[in-house]
């Protein structure tokens, strides 16, 4: 019954593993389609050398531990405040599923439209209140921190429900004990929730900040990388390399670099969630 | 602070957050059911008469509703697949303890970790060469194949939560492996099966990287032809919007409907939801 699955897996892995070793090694440039052959390292030395690498790679750094730290506190603010129960609070849950599941694409869109310079939604908010527009995504400061706006917004709501339900789970004597040594809220949450909900925290870290770090559809549609390449991360300069440039080779080279950005940064995460446990 | 302050303090916190976070949806619902007159400015005042001309003109649009049915064909093909291929596996490895199981799950649960453009480069090439891109074909494969860890782990926590004893009973009858997860263990997961398969038809749904590189000509799904609705210079917001909310609309209902099980898949099965 799993013949299936690890079938598919290999398909899934080995082969474009392979195939992007076999790439990166290789001249792949479509639009030079008779120049071909075996180029070494050539390909990486050429992605990891370029200025454009190196400004994506902080771009993304800034990009995932910015709104990672903003997801993680706004989160657990807001879980605290639907911890004990209160009219309306599944109200409140439904109407928070809404921006991680519905179509990126089509939030992305709204969100374009609401940070226009000139007539979107949010320069007309500022405009009521007497505040000068701003350019948003069309100034080379702003348009990053826009991004970030948005992907507070689209996925704070996940971190709170994943710590809701945490939250939900401690055990009820914990806190009583601290309230008998005449702990107030915040000392209970600070010295007994947080330490409890460690696991939980690792797995938001390890999967919200992979999916920072792979984050294609708000940036395709909201900025496409610029102005300019004010917002061109790791995975946007990856598809302008293979799918504008066409250069197959040295896009395989820092496809390759991204992984094992991802594999170095994720270990120690995933070693820590993986040694308690003792297989359930 | 007092019990009935703090509660009022946590109703007004939440309210404000609520609002704020609502506005963005809101807004496109107001943009789309807006006379096109003020689509050129962006932002229609508030208060202004509703229309449905928008969402008129994009039902009337071929080439955009026949992207959604492309999305609807694929999206249910893919999670057929998905299931066929998830089922069997979860429930082997959460009933059943064999060597390497741990390292079968690693792999499954690395998958998550890959950039897609990592598996996107090697797979264009390997379609063009055999003349698939570009066809519903391609991007159901690829649907299947981006949804495969979340449901392995989402069905494998509702398998370990049948009680033991009911397989043990029907393995005791002469029930073999399939007959056991046929007959015993997928009538008491309905629910789970169910809200894994919408599951895995929203990310199909909602899906753009794979469809947009290795379709997006002759075979556009919802979100790809929506995005060339921005292509054309001269944007009528207010068809766009609607086209929005028409993409959204079906995943909105969708997920109100699965809400318990969408926290499940998303945490890897790792919170109950």
């Amino acid at each position: 019954m799993l013949a299936p699955i690890v079938v598919t897996l290999a398909l899934l892995t080995l082969y474009p593993f392979v195939a992007n070793v076999w790439y990166s090694v290789h001249a792949m440039d479509l639009t030079q389609p008779f120049k071909t052959g075996f180029v070494g390292l050539r390909n990486f030395q050429s992605i990891v050398v370029s200025a454009g690498f190196v400004k994506s790679l902080t771009l993304t750094v800034i990009f995932v531990v910015v709104a990672l730290t903003l997801e993680l506190v706004i989160g657990f603010l807001v879980a605290l405040a639907l911890w004990r129960p209160l009219r309306g609070s599944r109200l409140f849950t439904t109407i928070l599923i809404l921006p991680f599941g519905l179509t990126p694409v089509a939030l992305a869109l709204a969100w374009r439209l609401l940070f226009n310079p000139s007539g979107g939604g949010i320069n007309v908010l500022l405009a009521s209140v007497g505040l000068p527009p701003l350019d948003w995504t069309a100034s080379q400061e702003l348009a990053l921190p826009s991004l970030i706006i948005v992907d507070i917004w689209q996925w704070t709501p996940f971190v709170i429900l994943i710590l809701l339900a945490g939250l939900v789970a401690l055990p009820k004597e914990a806190f009583e004990a601290a309230a008998v040594e005449g702990a107030g809220f915040w000392r209970s949450v600070y010295h007994v929730a947080l330490p409890m909900l460690r696991p939980l925290i690792l797995v938001i870290v390890l999967f919200r900040g992979i999916d920072l770090f792979r984050t294609f559809d708000t940036f395709w549609v909201i900025t496409a990388g610029g102005p300019g390449n004010a917002t061109e991360t790791l995975n946007i300069l990856l598809y302008r390399t293979a799918f504008q440039n066409l250069n197959f080779g040295r896009a395989a080279a820092l496809a390759l670099v991204m992984l094992v950005i991802v594999i170095v940064v994720s270990q120690p995460i995933v070693k820590q969630l993986i040694a308690p446990r003792d297989g359930r | 602070m007092r019990p009935r302050t703090a509660r009022i303090l946590r109703t007004i916190f939440l309210a404000v957050f609520c609002a704020v976070w609502i506005a963005p949806l809101l807004y496109t619902l107001r943009v789309a059911t807006a006379a096109p007159i003020y689509s050129q400015s962006g932002t229609p005042p508030l208060f202004t008469e509703i229309t449905f001309e928008n969402f008129a003109a994009v039902l009337a649009n071929a080439e955009f509703m026949t992207a959604l049915l492309n999305s609807l064909i694929i999206g249910v093909a893919s999670t057929c697949l998905v299931l066929l291929i998830a089922v069997p596996a979860a429930f082997v490895c959460a009933t059943w303890e064999f060597r390497g199981r741990q390292n079968l799950e690693a792999w499954i649960l690395s998958t998550r970790m890959l950039p897609a453009f990592v598996v996107v480069l090697p797979y264009f090439m390997f379609f063009r060469s055999l003349q698939l891109l570009d066809t519903m074909f391609v991007l159901i494969i690829m649907h299947t194949v981006i949804s495969l860890a979340l449901a392995f782990f989402m069905l494998r926590s509702f398998f370990v939560d049948i009680p033991r004893e009911t397989l043990e009973a029907a393995q005791l009858e002469g029930a073999g492996q399939i007959a056991t997860l046929v007959r015993v263990a997928l009538p008491q997961v309905r629910g789970g099966l169910i809200a894994t398969g919408m599951l895995v038809f929203i990310f199909s749904w909602n899906e753009l990287a794979f469809s947009f590189t290795l379709a997006g000509g002759a075979v556009k799904t919802g979100p790809v032809a929506i995005l060339s609705f921005i292509a054309f210079q001269n944007v009528q917001v207010a068809n766009l919007m609607a086209a929005a909310n028409l993409l959204i609309a079906p995943i909105a209902i969708l997920l109100i409907v699965a809400q318990k099980g969408l926290i499940r898949g998303l945490s890897f099965g790792a919170v109950k939801g």
